[in-house]
């Protein structure tokens, strides 16, 4: 695929980082949780695209699993890609604090957030995914959480869409 | 990457590490009716209470009085109708709690406990069986191990307190409205100072001894009172001060004296209130502070002062809250007046026993 064509499907792998909303469930700091995630997008028409985002984080006795959909905009350039995205879905938040009869306490509910990222274009099928930033509000254990994401990585790309426009 | 983008990528970066960075403490709360013991993580300059995710945390059954270990590494909980002591560790991280099997064996109806300054010795009045049980607490794994049989007492031991030193082991006697005081060695033993009992008041219920170790204070319950103490620093003999018994409201049933030794107050469950004293340094005389009695909700039981100094907490069984007031101690304003804050927690269950770590 040459650089200038848009793919109809993309597909991202990375490593990413959360600042957790720890204390809502009573920790005293916020806490930089660590891992990686998978997204894929489908894109619609040139600048509208679907996206399936999953990702996990962990570290400080927590850990989180979300899972997301939503749509996503993207604004082509030559060389690079910068995408504004809505998400919607679940997240499952663990506290590992060991108890006589279990590991810990879980906590499933409502996950709603939204970001944007940019994509560098380095090779015909793969841009580099310089940096995703996310913000997510979610509901467990009978409070809510504001969490940031960021996250960085490799997108590849998939099909023919269409042509980007020459600046 | 244009610059812009990098120096964007990095701030966000930043943002990541810097967020959120707090100080507060914990403190622990116990329910009987629910076999648990509630967690909360208190700000230390808003005073906001938050619940530690998980809590309550089970214990045995009916516990009731619980202390922090002076190393924040341990809580230990009596469960009254077990007939033991729950041992949990303290998360670290979280503040959470996961109890440690085995659970030590007391003597009937365990209803009150302490710990000395140091940690080594956790002290159990056994108001059933009539007699205290003394442990040697291992500072790494928190394990108990009783330090001879129980210690005898007169009938109906109710509540206890340690001074600052860990020489001496007050004890209040309900029975006898007196109180009962002991020397505690450095293995534990411990051993009745000449003069024990000392007469308090009718429905003694609570001790509190001052930081400073200077007095020894008692409500009298049914004498609506409170009952002030010289320590004697060498032999640990009691003299009541000149004024004692000072007045309080109806049915105190619970004191606290503020780290400083200056203040104390008084929970009167009858009157749901509390009654705040100016406390001399030097005779231990207690002057009413004018602003008080302090409104504490319905049916205040616990009243409890925050080590960290700022906050006094009062627990209401029938509304199941506890209020945070501010304890003024500076300022153009009186001191010693509460002030409350408006950062109450609600209990899932009625609470009976509150401790906070130092």
């Amino acid at each position: 695929m040459r650089a200038q064509q848009v793919p109809r499907f993309d597909v991202f792998g990375g490593y990413s980082d959360r600042l957790f909303d720890a204390p809502s469930i009573g920790y005293p700091n916020y806490s930089n949780l660590y891992g990686g995630g998978l997204a894929g997008t489908w894109h619609i028409t040139m600048k509208i695209g679907v996206t399936v985002d999953t990702s996990a984080n962990w570290g400080s006795g927590l850990s989180i699993w979300n899972y997301m959909a939503g749509p996503q905009y993207v604004l082509r350039r030559e060389k690079a890609d910068i995408y504004f995205q809505f998400l919607f879905g679940k997240t499952q938040n663990t506290a590992n604090i060991q108890q006589l009869t279990r590991s810990g306490f879980e906590s499933v509910g409502r996950s709603l957030g939204g970001g944007a990222g940019y994509d560098y274009h380095w090779k015909p099928r793969i841009s580099i995914r310089v940096l995703e930033a996310d913000y997510f509000h979610t509901d467990t254990f009978k409070t809510h959480q504001n969490d940031l994401r960021l996250s960085t990585g490799l997108v590849f790309h998939f099909g023919h869409k269409g042509h980007r426009r020459k600046l | 990457m244009p610059d812009k983008e990098k120096s964007l990528a990095l701030s966000l970066l930043l943002l990541v590490g810097s967020i959120g960075c707090v100080s507060s403490h914990t403190a622990y709360v116990t329910l009987p009716t629910v076999n648990g013991i509630s967690a909360y993580r208190i700000d230390n300059s808003s005073g906001r209470l938050t619940e530690i995710v998980g809590s309550p945390y089970a214990t045995g059954n009916s516990p009731g009085p619980v202390v922090v270990a002076p190393s924040k590494k341990f809580v230990f909980v009596a469960n009254r109708d077990d007939n033991n002591i729950s041992r949990f560790k303290i998360d670290s991280t979280s503040g959470g709690l996961s109890e440690i099997l085995p659970r030590t064996s007391t003597d009937f109806n365990p209803v009150a406990i302490a710990i000395n300054a140091s940690g080594s010795f956790l002290f159990v009045a056994n108001e059933l069986a009539s007699n205290l049980s003394v442990y040697a607490v291992d500072p790494s794994t928190g394990d108990l191990r009783a330090v001879s049989a129980p210690f005898p007492t007169p009938q109906s031991p109710v509540a206890l307190a340690v001074t600052p030193s860990g020489k001496f082991l007050y004890v209040v006697n309900s029975n006898l409205g007196a109180v009962l005081a002991y020397s505690v060695s450095a293995s534990g033993m411990l051993e009745t100072i000449p003069g024990s009992p000392f007469i308090a008041g009718t429905g003694a219920l609570a001790v509190a001894v001052d930081p400073r170790e200077h007095f020894v204070y008692v409500a009298n319950a049914t004498a609506n009172s409170v009952s002030i103490f010289a320590i004697n620093s060498i032999s640990g003999t009691l003299m009541e001060v000149p004024g004692s018994p000072f007045l309080t409201g109806t049915a105190p049933v619970s004191l606290t004296v503020t780290i400083s030794g200056q203040f104390l107050y008084v929970a009167n469950a009858s009157s749901s209130n509390i009654s705040g004293y100016t406390i001399d340094p030097r005779t231990g005389f207690a002057t009413a502070i004018t602003e008080g009695p302090f409104a504490a909700g319905t049916t205040p039981v616990l009243v409890v002062t925050d080590p960290h100094g700022t906050y006094i907490y009062s627990i209401s069984q029938t509304t199941r809250i506890i209020t945070e007031f501010t304890l003024q101690t500076t300022g153009n304003s009186a001191l010693g007046v509460l002030t409350n804050n408006e950062q109450t927690a609600t209990t899932p269950e009625p609470a009976v026993s509150m401790s906070v770590t130092p």
